[in-house]
């Protein structure tokens, strides 16, 4: 079997593009996955079987911005939606897609700053730069260590960021009660909320401190609250756009890239639109619910869930001893992936093209919601594991610019920018704003290069 | 189609090896030159050694901890210039003697020894003072000053003491080809491709039982191979064979995080490309966006495209690439005939002449690279053809680059297409400061240039990383108008493997830190 890979705009072309005499004159019965089945209810309520009907599909199929959604055009699709679109929830989620990658940037950002200028912290460091260290502790919800940070720095009084110092330093005092609001200092200077919109941070770098040497070089820095403050203002057009009963499900959306000191979502299975679901990464409002549970218990979740999500169905054989194993996460999410290529067929009346695109996507879900509950079990290097399956698998519609940055987030905090700084040049390019966190993943590169092994080129 | 032949040959024998579930056979972009890592100077010889030496201290490829399999435990000794580090008992060579102490610090002596002319061990000298064996598993590792995190000073690959009759190791010996390490596979080079056979140890436990290094030729039959299962692995597919195995359930692309660009490299010694004017004229002659597409497959204005146009000696995503120098994308033949003729060259009857003789540029590659970027020497060659350069093209042997290109010594040719490769550390002082006792090791032309000296100084110099960076952004700027280098683009490396092999995380750069993980399970 070929796995598909689409690129045209608009999605009734791109599916069609996807659906050729080839592919469906292959076998629709050449399933082999390895995995146990998961149970057919959770098969038959996946976004993807329920859409290989027309009928269904006709609704997406309209609106050109939802190939954009498909392809992870992310930016595109979100000026392509109208305000009407799926009552409000289209233009909600690319604004909360927006929220989490910004998030996700915001965390790099912060692990980056507190690796390279605490943990590699050099004399001749502008002393400046402590600002940013607490306010980075701070994202990181290192609420003691942020105060000590910033208490023992005293700003300039005209430093620049004086305010912002002195506000972080009393959210801070006050127990970092989640969200830091504007007057703890975030600082961007972003315009009036606007659905639809996606406004870049202006005057980046946001600072240029002198370094403690005779020649006082310039040191580009940029504070990570900033795309914290941008990822709030896109949560909250995803709030204002969504009917108000979705708010819980917005939570649990955001629940896997939120930073983290923000509370976790609640666990119940929420009622959700297709339009939250619809070529995404989750095949029912079940999974969302069962990923954000899994944030809380680990490895346990999965039992509770057996039944009413398919990833924590599919997950269920790949538990051994009570931790996932990722080789049988690898083949639990293969066969999820041929089950509903299979059922996508028997629903269609043949193999289409498209089917495994979409497939592609629930296998991908599924390793991810595998990567949450390795970590939240403890077994932090399994989790690592299985992310790197996701980054080798993803292409086409599963590459995705909020796991790319999630990653670039991981690999900062694990002291290991080369990745990071690839994933961060390729976003920069459609999300401007995430040059904020580049400055300090730079400084990491460079500091960490000269304290390594010597080494030569290589031809 | 006689190497398509051999390999089809070969591929009943691979299969039958497979079925055992213990051996996996891959294609290299070429063999290793050799084992010795201290010798090493390719990307293959370090995947290579990978497999049959411990270093003192590696990387996790998944969590970046810095981890060692070898060291028991270590703490800070002297006021911070020494390390006393305790080996593990029970680590065996592959000869069968136990590693001792007296190994760590023969190894040390063996890059301090001026005699041993290694690049590697030059660097190492800058970092390392002596070692003291205390006993047979206590090492007294000494720096020549103090480092933060001196672990991460100590990268290297551990030797036998037992192998070697002094200090000062020949790259020619013996053990480069047939080298006893300490690693998960005991290595043996012969003269079609390297056997790798696992070797059971205290601290590693390989779950496959030999690899088998072959040479990679046709790409499309290497793809052809693995498909049909008479490989399992391909360590670098060219990008325009990537979407057929990626449409494949059989085989799976694996990322490889390694820094490569891309380079023509001028002789400036040669009386007609010494004037930079010469130089910039053949930059702007050569049309990128052709080549990429060409040799790449990548068309013009593909969004995230694996190959990336660079003005200078760094990827874009470097913090040492200045982005203020713009790259040259498309070719500008009218401004290459005007830098031409005001250097002094006249065309007659559309052919180049220098001083009334015709030019005539003899251009190289190395001949691996052909499966990378196909036809990249032929393309480069047909544009400079068009713009009235007559011109000769030549296929360099991995041998030869490293005898002539590596050293200086390949002076006949005028233009050479080559790649490098780097990991965290960027350094290209090597690549472009004039040779000169230890400086300038990998200048392919001997280029000479007081200015780029100059800098190149100041970022050895440089104590902090905005100066490093900032003469390093001097550097790239510079060289982008001086073209010691005609700098073409990056290229990411993506691996396949058969999906029978599992747990195949690719350690960036050294790829096969992780190998005892690696399984093939059917």
């Amino acid at each position: 079997m070929m796995r598909g890979v689409t690129h045209a705009a608009g999605l009734a072309l791109l599916l069609a593009a996807c659906s050729g005499d080839e592919a469906a004159s292959e076998s629709a019965g050449e399933v082999s996955g390895s995995g146990a089945a998961i149970p057919g209810p959770l098969v038959e309520a996946a976004w993807q079987v329920r859409m290989s009907d027309d009928g269904t599909r006709a609704p997406f199929e309209q609106d050109p911005a939802w190939g954009q959604v498909f392809q992870r055009e992310l930016g595109a699709a979100l000026e392509g939606f109208s305000p009407e679109a799926a009552e409000g929830r289209a233009q909600a989620r690319l604004h909360l897609d927006h929220a989490a990658l910004y998030r996700q940037a915001a965390l790099m950002g912060a692990h980056a700053t507190v690796q390279v200028y605490e943990g590699e912290a050099q004399p001749t460091d502008p002393e400046e730069l402590a600002h940013l260290v607490g306010v980075s502790k701070a994202l990181l919800a290192d609420c003691e260590g942020a105060g000590a940070t910033l208490t023992a720095h005293v700003p300039a009084a005209d430093a620049p960021y004086a305010d912002a110092h002195a506000a972080w330093s009393t959210w801070v005092a006050e127990g970092c009660a989640w969200p830091p609001t504007e007057a703890a200092g975030l600082r961007a200077q972003l315009p009036e909320a606007q659905a639809g919109q996606a406004p870049a941070l202006a005057d980046l770098p946001h600072y240029r401190f002198s370094e403690r040497t005779a020649e006082a070089r310039e040191v580009e820095a940029s504070d990570p609250s900033a795309l914290l403050a941008l990822s709030l203002w896109h949560e909250g057009l995803a709030r204002a756009a969504a009917p108000e009963a979705d708010g819980p499900l917005i939570d649990q959306l955001l629940a896997p890239w939120a930073l983290p000191g923000e509370a976790p979502a609640g666990t119940e299975v929420q009622e959700a639109h297709d339009a939250w679901l619809f070529a995404g990464f989750y095949t029912s409002a079940a999974d969302i619910a069962f990923v954000a549970a899994a944030e809380a218990e680990g490895v346990a979740a999965i039992e509770a869930w057996q039944e009413r999500s398919a990833f924590a169905a599919a997950l269920g054989p790949a538990v051994v001893d009570g931790r996932l194993d990722p080789e049988k996460v690898l083949d639990q999410a293969a066969a999820l992936d041929a089950q509903l290529s299979q059922a996508m067929s028997l629903r269609a009346g043949g193999e289409q093209g498209y089917h495994r695109p979409f497939a592609d996507l629930a296998r991908v879900g599924a390793l991810r919601a595998a990567m949450v509950v390795a970590e939240a079990s403890g077994e932090t290097r399994d989790s690592g594991v299985i992310r790197l399956n996701v980054v080798d698998q993803a292409s086409g519609p599963t590459l995705d610019p909020v796991f790319s940055m999630a990653t670039s987030a991981w690999d900062a905090g694990n002291r290991n920018p080369l990745r990071a700084q690839e994933a961060v040049h390729r976003l920069v390019r459609s999300h401007p704003s995430v040059a904020a966190a580049r400055s300090s993943l730079d400084a990491l590169h460079i500091r960490l290069s000269r304290t390594a092994a010597p080494a030569t080129a290589a031809h | 189609m006689a190497l398509k032949h051999a390999l089809m040959a070969g591929l009943a024998t691979m299969t039958l090896a497979v079925s055992t579930g213990a051996t996996l056979a891959y294609f290299e972009e070429s063999l290793p030159s050799t084992m010795n890592p201290l010798f090493s100077t390719s990307m293959v010889d370090r995947r290579s050694q990978e497999l049959v030496f411990d270093r003192l201290w590696f990387h996790d490829a998944v969590t970046n901890e810095l981890k060692s399999r070898v060291v028991e435990r270590w703490e800070i000794a002297e006021g911070g210039k020494a390390l006393k580090i305790t080996l593990k008992t029970g680590i065996k060579w592959h000869n069968g003697k136990p590693l001792t102490s007296k190994d760590v610090c023969f190894t040390v002596d063996a890059m301090l020894d001026p005699n041993t002319p290694s690049q590697l061990a030059t660097e190492y000298r800058e970092v390392l003072e002596g070692c003291e064996a205390q006993g047979n598993q206590v090492a007294l590792v000494r720096f020549t000053r103090v480092f933060h995190n001196p672990r991460e000073r100590l990268g290297f690959a551990v030797l036998p003491k037992d192998a070697f009759t002094s200090t000062a190791i020949s790259p020619d010996l013996d053990f480069s080809a047939r080298p006893t390490g300490t690693g998960p596979f005991k290595g043996s080079r012969g003269r079609r491709g390297v056997i790798f056979d696992a070797f059971a140890n205290g601290h590693h436990a390989p779950k496959v039982s030999q690899l088998q290094l072959q040479e990679g030729g046709d790409p499309l039959v290497q793809v052809k191979t693995i498909i049909n299962n008479g490989v399992q692995g391909i360590v670098a597919v060219p990008p325009p064979l990537r979407p057929d195995l990626s449409a494949s359930d059989e085989v799976s692309l694996k990322g490889y995080d390694l820094r490569s660009w891309w380079f023509v490299a001028v002789n400036t010694n040669k009386p007609h490309l010494a004037d930079k004017r010469v130089r910039q004229a053949l930059n702007v002659s050569l049309d990128r966006t052709e080549l990429r597409e060409f040799s790449i497959g990548v068309k013009p204005g593909e969004q995230n495209s694996p190959c990336e146009f660079i003005s200078g000696p760094f990827v874009q995503s470097s913090p040492y690439y200045n982005r203020s120098v713009p790259t040259v994308d498309r070719s500008d033949k009218a401004k290459a005939k005007g830098q031409l003729e005001a250097a002094g060259l006249t065309q007659v009857g559309g052919r180049w002449h220098y001083k009334g003789q015709p030019i005539s540029l003899r251009i190289g590659m190395k001949a691996p690279l052909d499966n990378e970027a196909p036809d990249l020497m032929s393309q480069i060659g047909n544009q400079l053809g068009s713009m009235g350069f007559d011109r000769q093209e030549f296929k360099i042997s991995v041998d030869e680059w490293n005898r002539e290109v590596l050293t200086g010594k390949a002076t006949d040719y005028d233009l050479i297409i080559g790649k490098w490769s780097f990991g965290l550390v960027e350094e290209v002082n090597d690549l472009f400061h004039s040779r000169a006792g230890n400086e300038g090791k990998l200048n392919i032309f001997n280029y000479s240039n007081g200015e780029v000296d100059k800098i190149l100084g100041e970022y050895d110099a440089s104590r902090t990383d905005t100066a490093a960076r900032d003469a390093y952004h001097k550097l790239h700027d510079h060289l982008s108008k001086e073209l010691p280098y005609l700098f073409l683009w990056k290229l990411d490396t993506k691996s396949a493997w058969r999906t029978e092999v599992r747990g195949n995380i690719i350690a960036p750069y050294f790829y096969f830190t992780e190998i005892d993980a690696w399984k093939y399970a059917k």
